[in-house]
């Protein structure tokens, strides 16, 4: 177990270099920092005082090694565009975004598991098809449509729910609606799928010639499943707390991480895309961990290397 | 171990008459069981042998209701005297009265609880133990299938145990809903011949402490045939030839058990092993006479298209061959 931590915490470091890296020169390849920091009208010597006082008319090699070293103490310096502390927006945001995917991966988890345990032991023709087209359609709806949408419905309509923005549990039932359908279709479909599967196997039989109860039948075939199931909605997880949220937020004008990101990235701010590029690493490697973890207790075979 | 003649009591247990089963693969129905009739008397010892495919096993679990959907049973089940009148009625006698034991314990336990757990739900649920009481018996049943360090094994995930320790765990979850009549599909299949040996040493032993009925499925009937009273040689769905254990290999009847005894390798060193010509016929395809006919050496042509005749001798034993009319005259 401890050898498993420290390989991941090297990783992860690894990872971090490298992604550091990455945003240093992706920015200065492809942008101009300087002149996306200042109004279209800015005179060349407005243009150089202002490189100046961010320090980008030093040599190239000096600035790299100057933002290394600050980024390897952890101190990312303040925005370009907004001149406030960078990693200070980035823990204000970040709350947010893990309020918003909490709430959307809750009601994932409590409506698509039942959801596909019902579908995976249905014997009624019509419940099968009827949840198989609401899954297909939870599967194919865009994002951002549905978001729109549920605004159009809900807010302008009925009036039921707040537009956009953050302050009471109001504003976060629609953008995690928008957020939760893709993994809610996602986790019906590989609950249903595994669960029968596994409802075929040898040792369901065994368990049904015991004359256990049909629950406790299931309760096997669901030990069984958990794999798979967790694999994708951790995976789904994952994803939001890497900034998927992205679409979602810029629907709602929800101001989580996933916004920061565009922001940070379409003002080529390298402190502040730094910092997000940082902490959304460090969030992915934890939560992978915390996977690894889940895992161990799901399966004893993974625990003992065997799968 | 081997005791062929003990005085069974004769109070029949389980009575199954003229069980049909039909499976709809997709619109096509294929009539894997055509009439197979078993009695099974209390504490007796009973053997279906007979090659792979040929039934055996899916007329063991027409009895407890075990099979997919898409079958459909027909005949007439009574346990103890009572006749069972739906699927219903068939699934409560699982477990607490007619208790199973599979072939491939790895498939068969759940690989993912321990195996002490899979042993004792079954007692929560027969017995309505709670779970420190159910664990206590868990522990005592996983002592009574003889597994060394039963509180340690109680701990262990299928995976952690040998096949033949596995095998052991779950005659113990069987055993653990005190069933009156064990069916062991093919339950030392795929062991190695020793622990072959052990398992069925360990059945035979607790059939004798216990009073235990047992039915000895096996498409190996030199492993069972020795611990059985009586035997059911299947083929194509029917039972072909059935009577005392003794009197059918003192002198089988029918061809097909003719052919299955000769298959069995012999200890004399000369023997080269004699197989039966062709393949068993497949339950969508079986031939409109007698099954066995397309590989009988002894084929009397014509006249095996149609149904063979049932021959009850006097001891009781049943032939369903158009040889016995020819050769007894009857």
């Amino acid at each position: 177990m401890l050898q498993v931590f420290v390989k991941r915490t090297f990783r992860g470091l690894v990872l971090a270099f490298v992604a550091v890296n990455l945003v240093f020169f992706v920015v200065h390849v492809i942008g101009d920092p300087v002149g996306r920091s200042l109004p279209l009208d800015a005179t060349p010597e407005q243009y150089a005082a202002r490189a100046e006082s961010l320090g980008f008319d030093r040599p190239l090699w000096e600035q790299y090694t100057d933002y290394v070293g600050d980024v390897a103490r952890l101190d990312f310096g303040d925005s370009i565009s907004t001149q406030a502390p960078a990693m200070g927006s980035v823990l204000t945001r970040f709350p947010r975004t893990f309020l918003l995917v909490g709430v959307g991966m809750g009601l994932t988890a409590l409506i698509g598991i039942p959801t596909g345990v019902i579908l995976a032991t249905t014997k009624r023709r019509w419940v099968d098809r009827l949840g198989n087209s609401l899954t297909l359609t939870a599967l194919s709806v865009p994002q951002f449509w549905l978001g729109i949408l549920l605004i159009l419905v809900f807010s302008l309509k009925l009036g039921w729910f707040p537009t956009s923005g953050i302050g009471g549990w109001k504003h976060v039932v629609l953008p995690s609606i928008a957020l939760a359908i893709g993994p809610l279709g996602k986790t019906i479909q590989i609950t249903q799928v595994t669960l029968r599967d596994e409802l075929q196997k040898p040792y369901i039989r065994t368990a049904r010639a015991k004359g256990l109860s049909e629950g406790r039948v299931l309760y096997h075939a669901l030990r069984n499943a958990g794999v798979a199931v967790a694999t994708v909605f951790s995976h789904e997880t994952i994803l939001a707390l890497a900034g998927y949220t992205v679409l979602v937020e810029t629907v709602f004008a929800w101001p989580g991480i996933g916004s920061l990101i565009a922001e940070a990235i379409s003002n080529l701010d390298i402190p502040l895309t730094s910092a997000v590029v940082v902490a959304v690493l460090l969030v992915v490697v934890v939560a992978n961990s915390l996977v690894d973890i889940m895992y161990r207790r799901l399966d004893p075979r993974i625990a003992r290397g065997l799968k | 171990m081997n005791q062929p003649h003990r005085n069974a009591s004769s109070a029949p247990l389980l009575q199954a008459s003229d069980i049909h089963v039909r499976f709809d693969v997709e619109g096509e129905i294929h009539h894997a069981v055509r009439g197979v009739s078993i009695d099974v008397a209390e504490g007796q010892t009973v053997g279906l042998v007979g090659e792979s495919g040929c039934g055996k096993t899916v007329s063991m679990l027409a009895l407890v209701g075990l099979l997919a959907s898409n079958a459909e049973v027909s005949g007439r089940i009574t346990y103890r005297g009572n006749l069972i009148k739906s699927h219903a009625e068939l699934v409560a006698l699982r477990g607490s009265t007619i208790g199973m034991v599979f072939q491939d314990s790895m498939s068969s336990l759940n690989p993912l609880l321990k195996v002490g757990v899979q042993v004792g739900e079954a007692v929560r649920r027969h017995r309505g133990l709670d779970r420190k009481a159910a664990k206590r018996e868990a522990i005592r049943y996983l002592e009574q299938v003889s597994l060394p360090e039963p509180d340690h094994v109680y701990h262990a995930y299928p995976h952690e145990l040998s096949g033949g320790e596995r095998q052991r765990v779950m005659i113990a979850g069987a055993l653990a809903c005190e069933p009156e009549l064990l069916i062991a599909d093919e339950a030392t299949t795929g062991l190695d011949v020793t622990t072959q040996a052990e398992i069925l040493d360990l059945l035979s032993s607790l059939r004798d402490s216990r009073g235990l009925a047992v039915v000895f499925v096996s498409h190996d009937v030199g492993a069972v045939a020795e611990l059985c009273d009586d035997l059911y040689v299947i083929y194509g769905g029917r039972s072909v030839e059935a009577g005392r254990t003794s009197e059918i290999l003192n002198e089988p009847r029918h061809p097909y058990t003719r052919a299955l005894l000769d298959a069995l390798p012999g200890m004399e060193v000369r023997d080269r092993l004699t197989g039966i010509p062709g393949l068993p016929p497949l339950p969508h395809a079986f031939p409109p006479g007698c099954a066995f006919a397309p590989r009988c050496a002894q084929a009397m042509g014509e006249q095996c298209n149609e149904p063979p005749p049932l021959f009850t001798m006097k001891s009781g034993r049943r032939v369903e061959c158009w040889l016995e009319g020819a050769v007894t005259g009857d």
